[in-house]
């Protein structure tokens, strides 16, 4: 078995591809049934303060790590001004959506 | 067969849940150092700074007491990490970390703090910094209570300012 060093803080087993994964459909969104489906507020033209990113693939991962990725992905997406507008960023599963009244 | 922790763990703690976890934390603390044993009381007490601070900082940027403190940490790493890079998050229980993010956003949303407040807040969460971080709870207390004994009291008189000040800190 080999002997590494633990790093900082490792990060959930797929993150990386979800963020990947997130972070296009942002830059571009499709009409796939299995892509995350993103509900930004408030509604209208405004500047966008919320992200709710609904998406079953949350299921294992804790709401913290679904919080920071889809922080990483909307950098990447739409750069560091928007980003820092965001106040609230939740992954939800359908289920969880559902009963938080985030309307898909 | 134990409940506790299948009943709270599925459910998203609020800002409200913070709110209310840091007044019991302190009285918490305050019997744990009334009843000699202040590495207990300060690992406690410095908690109560860390959701007071971090209440404070949510609701200035917009949270309801209701809302769940997940989707919060994820916007908060990259605020941090864009407008002070300097401040480690410490896994978000950072004391100096809570207090900018609750002094810069103020002043994004057009209500700086108040010069007396603001150096208040700065002076008691630094002082608080040198003695409570989340690491400790890694340590032993028996050799660092005669320590623990000397700084304790003054984190709780700290405590008590951030108590009696978390509503002027967010409105």
């Amino acid at each position: 078995m080999p002997f590494r060093r633990a790093t900082a803080r490792a990060r959930p087993a797929g993150a990386e591809d979800l963020e990947d994964r997130l972070a296009r459909e942002i830059e571009a969104p499709t009409e796939d049934p299995n892509a995350p489906l993103i509900v930004a507020e408030p509604p209208g033209n405004g500047p966008i303060t919320r992200l709710f990113v609904i998406w079953d693939e949350w299921d294992s991962i804790s709401q913290q790590d679904r919080s920071e990725i889809i922080m990483n992905a909307y950098v990447r997406a739409k750069g560091q001004a928007d980003a820092l507008r965001i106040s609230v960023a939740m992954g939800l599963t359908r289920a969880e959506a559902a009963r938080m009244g985030v309307k898909e | 067969m134990p409940v506790l922790r299948s009943q709270l763990e599925p459910v998203d703690e609020t800002v409200n849940d913070l709110v209310l976890a840091a007044d019991d934390h302190y009285w918490e603390a305050y019997e744990l150092a009334v009843q000699g044993r202040p590495f207990a009381a300060i690992y406690l007490a410095g908690f109560t700074v860390e959701m007071l601070l971090k209440t404070a900082g949510f609701i200035v940027d917009g949270a309801g007491r209701g809302d769940p403190i997940g989707g919060k940490l994820g916007p908060a790493k990259i605020y941090g990490g864009l407008r002070f890079p300097a401040i480690r998050r410490e896994s978000y229980h950072s004391l100096r970390f809570w207090a900018a993010f609750l002094e810069h956003k103020r002043v994004d949303h057009g209500r700086p703090l108040g010069p007396a407040l603001l150096a208040e807040l700065r002076t008691r969460t630094a002082r608080a910094s040198e003695t409570w971080w989340i690491e400790m709870r890694y340590r032993p207390a028996a050799p660092w209570a005669a320590m623990a004994r000397v700084e304790v009291l003054t984190l709780l008189e700290d405590v008590d300012w951030f108590l009696k000040n978390h509503i002027q800190l967010w409105s």
